[in-house]
């Protein structure tokens, strides 16, 4: 019988993405790519965050987020607070 | 900015830090750089709110005082300016 797209997924990914104790560490080796290896045609994906620089609370209060990768003013004139 | 306010701005900063930092770990949970932040984050908003509340008296009811005398309705009122 064959398989539905998610179960395909699941298999070859060895289901981790799903376990939300899954041994996913950011130090490690098994770390959480952007995309998942299998991408099933006619799905939309978020790319995976990975860990990288982080601002300061200060600046992240301003800015509305913690994390560079996700700051993404969208007014012309920035997205800060002031 | 007066000295209340820039205390409580700064409870704040942490709080946004902590909850931001929450949403990541929620999706990683094993990220040791994160979970390392989030500690150093709750210990200085712990520290933020003792400092605070030693000066100008509580900012949720819990840390009233109960020795002798309530001291919850002595400060600002969530209304007013100097509580937020």
């Amino acid at each position: 019988m064959d398989l539905h797209p998610f179960e395909e997924m699941a298999e070859a990914l060895e289901c981790p993405c799903y376990a939300m104790d899954s041994q996913y560490d950011c130090d490690s080796k098994e770390e959480r790519t952007v995309f998942p290896a299998v991408t099933p045609v006619g799905m939309a994906y978020v790319p995976f965050q990975q860990w990288g620089n982080v601002y300061k609370s200060g600046e992240g209060f301003e800015k509305g987020t913690m994390f560079p990768v996700l700051y993404m003013p969208f007014a012309p004139d920035g997205g800060d607070c002031n | 900015m007066n000295k209340q306010v820039e205390m409580m701005r700064k409870i704040q900063r942490y709080d946004f830090a902590l909850y931001d930092l929450m949403l990541y770990l929620d999706t990683h949970p094993r990220c040791q750089k994160a979970l390392q932040l989030y500690d150093q984050y709750r210990k200085k908003r712990k520290n933020a709110v003792e400092a605070y509340v030693k000066e100008f008296g509580s900012i949720v009811a819990l840390q009233s005082s109960t020795d002798k005398k309530w001291s919850w309705g002595e400060g600002s009122y969530p209304w007013e300016r100097e509580a937020n």
